[in-house]
């Protein structure tokens, strides 16, 4: 049975490699902002130890003020000089994250089962259906700090387990969530919360004197790794997030009944009872089946077209589970973490408004694949003839076949055509052009009304770190985490990124460069512009176009 | 002494079983609108499928995940998965509405734990088969129609005896923890009741 269990972890490494890394890097197409703005800022501190702003090693990343985590920046810096800056090595710590976490999982419910016959086929099929994963795929193939940040956390409590046997691997446990807090945003509230549940549920071991002693180095030792985050704990940098994301205050709450007033209005209208409302609707969605396996997240980068967290197939599977997970109390502590995982992952993402966020509860994946696992070994032992047996195999190739092929259909092939632009498909292109098409003596202007184009635009040219720094100026550097104040125009050697000032512009001799709306072909006419270059989405429709003004011509038509 | 809690829980229960039958005849004042099954013609879905088909690399992968058998087994899916889900029966869908549904609130959403002890105390009893046999057969056929929300009004019977037999799994004879939580919701339970009657009375 072991031998069996091993060969399917290597068969669903195998498959993760397969699913995660093919183009890896090309797929999606594009870089989006935040990957380029963390991939710059990585290059930043290879290059100078200090971020674009010039902060020598940022606590969190100011970036375009959502002051991004650390952990997934610093992960980057090693790996630029050996794959050097593209989209494949900014997305690489994500791919690794997500591979390892298979092998981690596996560990974690053996361990979980006490090394039972049951706890082999859990183990195995949960790694096994982690690997095709669309949730989990989705974020092993782009740069999202949640993947890491899951990798970390799922470690931590794997050594916390295990040093329940071993004390002193309780201190590396102690360790390892205090790098999982800072990783990603989620665990700022799942890590605390894990670890009240390890206290209560575990007090009886941990204050024991062969325990007691480790558990309070671990803990002092998470304290002071997380002593930097906590200086800043409640500037408005490091709440940005909390800030812009967060339930909306009363008056702008969904389902506020307009007409009433007075005693009416503060009893049916209270912003508690709202609140309270909206909260359990968010956190319930996460649980909701008509999210997992049907309309999965309605943002275009968090999901692939025609697909959502799971598949459609593992819906009674999950339902199944779910009641065997409450019915069967002898499954062990596999089935007390797997109801903490269910029950706990939900709320940070429930307490911020957008309907469903896959990013924000990605480790919800966890215990739903648990859930489906277990469903699909009850249903196996049920078959009792050999014949049923095989049949059930083959419907479970069948299932996995297609489940493979569905991924294809949508991550690579659906998700390229019309989802281009939503990863800011094209910006590479833009560069490629400026280098090879464009008079280097000549300014150009690119526009920036509509989107945020200079991470790319720093990170394709990969420009001087050095040079940025001192050429650009936001907020003193004193003010770096408690000022949101932005600056929107940038230059970058002869490249500003600015809102183009049509009159003033044409009179110069310079390229300008927009989208389809910045730059229209009546614009092109009208203003004498020459088209040097469109860069078109794969749809082919026009992202972006490259033109050079000619004020001679614009002053003849003047004169 | 005991009287006060039990008229409380009467109370309780009122508001939990009333709201979805007030606020049905209420809608119903325009009449229930005919049947119109999953089955019918979608001409923009047959649209999206054929300039889909081009974007694949080779004919059969095309024609496994783009086909015309797809538009009604997508629609049955969606109905099937709204059908099953919480928020459709204690938020009225919210946060993810169904554009252009009723999207009614059917129950309090304090009533929630009531339902989950009725499911799992008739589910360890075998003469419930035919209440939820009842049940999935109503959500099989209910998934059928596209105007499903207009007619999910079947399910009201086999819900409410559920919830009903999640109230007498608590302990009456003492009163205990799911009491003070009878006392602590009802307050909201009666701000849902009113507000759902407002949000849905005919102006």
């Amino acid at each position: 049975m072991k031998k069996r269990a091993i060969f399917i972890l290597l068969l669903a490494i195998i498959l993760g490699v397969i699913t995660r890394h093919y183009h890896l890097g090309l797929a999606p197409a594009g870089l989006y902002l935040d990957e380029a703005a963390q991939g710059y800022s990585a290059y930043s501190i290879l290059k100078t130890g200090k971020d674009e702003f010039g902060l020598p090693f940022p606590i969190v990343f100011r970036s375009f003020a959502d002051f991004k985590t650390p952990v997934y920046i610093y992960l980057i810096v090693p790996l630029i000089p050996i794959f050097g800056l593209s989209a494949f090595t900014v997305r690489l710590p994500s791919f690794l994250s997500s591979i390892l976490t298979l092998p981690i999982l596996f560990l974690l419910i053996q361990k979980l089962t006490s090394g039972k016959q049951s706890g082999y086929w859990l183990s195995s099929l949960s790694v096994l259906l982690l690997s095709l994963s669309p949730w989990h795929i989705l974020f092993g193939r782009t740069n999202f700090e949640c993947n890491v940040a899951l990798l970390i956390y799922l470690l931590g409590i794997y050594l916390f387990y295990l040093g329940l046997k071993k004390p002193l691997l309780l201190i590396f446990s102690g360790v390892v969530l205090a790098v999982a807090l800072p990783a990603y945003h989620s665990e700022r509230l799942l890590v605390p919360l894990s670890a009240l549940f390890f206290l209560v549920r575990f007090n009886k071991v941990l204050l024991k004197p062969t325990h007691l002693r480790f558990a309070l180095t671990g803990l002092l030792l998470a304290f002071l790794i997380t002593l930097p985050l906590l200086t800043i704990a409640l500037t408005p940098g490091f709440l940005a997030r909390v800030n812009t994301l967060a339930i909306d205050p009363a008056q702008n709450l969904p389902g506020v009944i307009t007409g009433l007033s007075g005693l009416s209005n503060s009893a049916l209208n209270s912003g508690f009872f709202l609140r309270l409302k909206d909260f359990l609707a968010l956190y319930l969605a996460y649980l909701s089946p008509r999210n997992l396996f049907f309309l999965g997240d309605s943002g275009p980068r968090s999901s692939f077209p025609d697909l959502s967290t799971f598949f459609f197939w593992q819906l009674p599977f999950y339902l199944h589970g779910f009641y065997l997970l409450l019915k069967k109390k002898d499954l062990g502590e596999i089935r007390n973490l797997t109801l903490f995982m269910l029950f706990v992952s939900p709320i940070p993402a429930a307490l911020t408004r957008d309907p469903f966020s896959t990013i924000r509860a990605l480790p919800l994946v966890i215990p739903v694949t648990i859930l489906i696992s277990l469903s699909l070994i009850d249903i196996w032992q049920r078959l009792k003839t050999s014949l049923r047996r095989l049949l059930g195999l083959a419907v479970f190739g069948l299932l996995l076949i297609y489940s493979l092929l569905k991924l294809y259909s949508s991550a690579i092939i659906l998700n390229e055509y019309y989802r281009a632009a939503d990863w800011n498909y094209g910006w590479q292109q833009v560069v490629e052009v400026i280098n090879k098409n464009t008079d280097s003596t000549l300014p150009i202007v690119i526009d920036n009304v509509r989107t945020e184009p200079y991470s790319q635009v720093l990170f394709f040219t990969k420009f001087d770190p050095a040079r940025y720094q001192r050429e650009n100026f936001e907020v003193p550097l004193s003010e770096y985490y408690t000022n949101l104040t932005r600056q929107t125009t940038k230059k970058i050697g002869r490249i500003s990124l600015r809102g183009i000032a049509w009159e003033a512009d044409l009179a110069v001799k310079q390229y300008l460069i927009g989208d389809f709306l910045a730059i229209s072909p009546e614009q092109i006419s009208n203003n004498h512009l020459r088209l040097i270059a469109e860069i078109k989405y794969p749809d082919g429709s026009v992202a972006f176009r490259i033109t050079l003004t000619q004020p001679e011509l614009n002053s003849a038509t003047i004169k | 002494m005991r009287a006060i809690p039990n008229f409380l829980q009467g109370i309780f229960v009122t508001l939990t079983i009333a709201l979805w039958p007030l606020l049905f005849l209420l809608t119903l004042s325009s009449g229930l609108p005919p049947i119109k099954t999953i089955f019918s013609f979608d001409y923009q879905a047959s649209q999206l499928i054929l300039r889909k088909i081009y974007l694949y690399p080779n004919i059969p992968l095309a024609r496994l995940f783009q086909n015309k058998a797809q538009i009604p087994t997508t629609k049955y899916e969606s109905n099937l998965v709204a059908l099953i889900d919480p928020n459709n029966y204690f938020f009225g869908f919210h946060p993810r509405e169904v554009a252009g549904g009723l999207n009614l609130v059917k129950f309090p959403f304090v009533s929630l734990p009531f339902f989950i002890l009725g499911f799992y105390a008739l589910s360890k009893r075998k003469n419930c088969r035919l209440l939820f046999g009842f049940l999935a057969a109503s959500i099989l056929i209910l998934s059928l129609l596209d105007n499903f929300a207009d007619y999910d009004f079947v399910l009201y019977f086999p819900l409410v005896v559920i919830f009903l037999h999640g109230c007498k799994s608590i302990p009456q004879k003492r009163i205990g923890l799911s009491h003070l939580y009878i006392l602590l919701a009802l307050p909201f339970a009666a701000i849902e009741f009113l507000r759902q009657l407002i949000i849905s009375y005919p102006r």
